[in-house]
């Protein structure tokens, strides 16, 4: 009951009930209903507060972090460039002994 | 209705910040970015946090801008914005933590503001959002119930259990209307 109540003035205070009338007259003649009624009136006490100061500047939200991608990108692109530079040298890269099945375990056992 | 119109966006500028005018865009931010970066402040307790949050924000709204048909502009902006605060709780819930030291605001010296901001910090996420945008933003309850995905009656009972929160923490004078 206390809280169909609390809901109805609530309503009431925002100017959102179906019978505003009705309403006005309960809380002129109900002591305790009127003193449910001031206290949530203090809500309107929001009014006061002041929103605090941004000062990200609008040119600044281009250049967030969801840029994080790009340097990620131009290292990617830098190793697959080096690895393509270097891939000619590390094919064509020759031992400087020859290799020859006496030197391999199975050899020395024979 | 209590809902004033006039402080919804003009609609020329939606339309010229749906064609990507960045002259309209930046009217837009500067409309709004102090809002959305208190309750971005309110919900993460660190500004470095509330500005990163603030800016995907705005990245949101400037991509999904052109999705955005006649109506409501502060509801569609406030509905992102509270979307996208109350998901980063969720992946961050872990991390939150409530700082004492970001209650005192240095460059602001209105008291009575710092002592509604203590106690918006005490209440739920969603209750001290709702309060906000109803007696602050001075949103209907129908705008409410978009902006939060909740039926109407929901938005009242919320309401009125937040108004009872507010009262229980906040020791200020009785307000007349």
């Amino acid at each position: 009951m206390f809280r169909g109540k609390t809901i109805l003035l609530s309503s009431y205070v925002d100017n959102e009930c179906r019978k505003p009338e009705t309403i006005k007259q309960i809380i002129k003649h109900d002591e305790e209903t009127k003193s449910l009624y001031d206290s949530l009136l203090r809500s309107k006490e929001i009014n006061k507060l002041s929103y605090f100061d941004c000062r990200l500047s609008f040119e600044g939200i281009r250049n967030g972090k969801r840029l994080i991608l790009y340097p990620i990108l131009v290292t990617a692109g830098a190793i697959l460039f080096s690895l393509l530079l270097l891939f000619p040298l590390i094919k064509h890269s020759v031992t400087d002994y020859p290799v020859k099945n006496e030197i391999l375990y199975t050899g020395v056992l024979k | 209705m209590c809902y004033n119109n006039k402080r919804d966006m003009d609609n020329e500028i939606i339309e010229r910040a749906k064609m990507g005018d960045r002259e309209a865009q930046k009217q837009i931010y500067i409309a709004y970015k102090d809002k959305i970066y208190t309750f971005c402040i309110f919900h993460n307790c660190n500004f470095d946090d509330a500005e990163d949050l603030t800016q995907d924000i705005f990245l949101k709204i400037f991509r999904g801008i052109k999705r955005f048909k006649r109506g409501n502009f502060n509801g569609w902006i406030y509905k992102i914005a509270i979307n996208h605060i109350f998901n980063s709780i969720k992946r961050r819930k872990n991390f939150l933590k409530l700082r004492e030291e970001n209650f005192a605001v240095k460059d602001r010296n209105v008291e009575e503001s710092i002592e509604i901001e203590k106690v918006l910090r005490k209440m739920p996420e969603r209750l001290s959002l709702l309060l906000i945008l109803k007696e602050k933003e001075g949103l209907n309850y129908k705008e409410l119930s978009k902006v939060f995905g909740v039926p109407i009656g929901t938005i009242s009972s919320r309401l009125a259990k937040a108004r009872i929160l507010f009262r229980k923490y906040y020791g200020g004078k009785n307000v007349q209307r």
